[in-house]
């Protein structure tokens, strides 16, 4: 079966993401009224794996490995057969 | 031998090359597609740099490389492995060395001398020093700011590997740290470049001054290769 996956990627909570206070400070110098920002990342994979389970356990090795860093981020999976 | 191990984007090694030359002692370039390193390393060097364009995280992705898989296998037995800039950050995103290196806290590009206090000599980076004394070493570099969680600092005090401290906060580290080791005092990391603090008169022949201000990092990378664990 084929599977979309959708991985977000983001600051954990309480960790300063400097990307995103830049963006929201720029964005306040354009005198837009923006009191908050966070930018975060997401994956858009396609692949194949035997059932939704599989294809889950498979993305999150992939986080742990590789897509995210547990130190300062968290993530979210979406798991669709496509 | 000194294993100077580079990835695409890397642009450091070259200039660690040059000075263990100068030294006298043998160095080789290990590309990230080599699955062995050479039988006779007794250093393995990651140079500094950009690889892969610092793209997903810092290191990220030279984390994964085949080097890297020989590397894990040679400091698991005891190897001596010295991560410098885009090293340090490599080594933390392979899980050799705790803590992550994030964005500089004021979101600059930071290339200047910065003063380092040294905290630990028993060690084989910081062997040719004397303990609280500052030196003097170029940092370059965007993502240095070093983060670890309150329980993994404590350890480290506790277990001796804080190694280096930058005189002043330059980019937001948590305690200033500048350089750290992994428990077993053979996985090193720093930000600061010794690599280019290397001019003295002995090694650069064009150069007036006799002075070892700017020769800091000459000590530490000979100590790296020299010491016995």
């Amino acid at each position: 079966m084929r599977y979309n996956i959708t991985i977000e990627v983001s600051t954990r909570n309480g960790v300063l993401n400097p990307e995103s206070k830049a963006i929201l400070h720029a964005l306040q110098g354009h005198d837009f009224a923006v009191s908050a920002l966070t930018m975060n990342k997401i994956f858009y994979l396609t692949l194949d794996a035997e059932n939704a389970k599989e294809a889950e356990i498979l993305a999150n090795k992939m986080c742990e490995d590789f897509l995210a860093n547990p130190i300062i981020q968290d993530y979210t999976i979406n798991v669709k057969e496509a | 031998m000194v294993s100077i191990l580079h990835f695409l984007g890397t642009n450091c090694q070259y200039d660690i090359a040059y000075i263990y030359t100068k030294l006298g002692i043998p160095n080789t370039l290990i590309w990230h597609t080599e699955n062995e390193l050479p039988r006779d390393t007794r250093l393995v060097v990651i140079a500094g740099g950009f690889s892969y364009g610092d793209y997903l995280r810092c290191g990220a992705i030279a984390a994964q490389a085949n080097s890297m898989k020989a590397l894990k296998r040679y400091a698991d037995n005891g190897g001596k492995v010295l991560g410098i800039c885009n090293g340090f950050q490599i080594l933390c995103e392979a899980k050799l060395l705790p803590g992550v290196l994030m964005r500089n806290r004021d979101l600059k590009f930071i290339s200047k001398n910065a003063q380092l206090e040294v905290l630990n000599t028993s060690n084989a980076m910081l062997a040719g020093y004397t303990k609280n004394e500052y030196i003097s070493m170029p940092i370059a570099h965007a993502e240095g700011n070093y983060q670890i969680d309150s329980k993994g600092l404590e350890s480290l005090y506790m277990n001796n590997q804080v190694l280096l401290r930058y005189k002043d906060d330059v980019n937001g580290s948590v305690d200033k740290i500048a350089g750290i080791c992994n428990k077993d005092s053979n996985i090193f990391g720093l930000m600061p470049h010794p690599e280019r603090a290397i001019n003295h008169k002995s090694i650069n022949k064009d150069m007036s001054d006799y002075s070892n201000d700017n020769a800091m990092g000459i000590p530490m990378l000979k100590t790296m290769y020299d010491y016995a664990l």
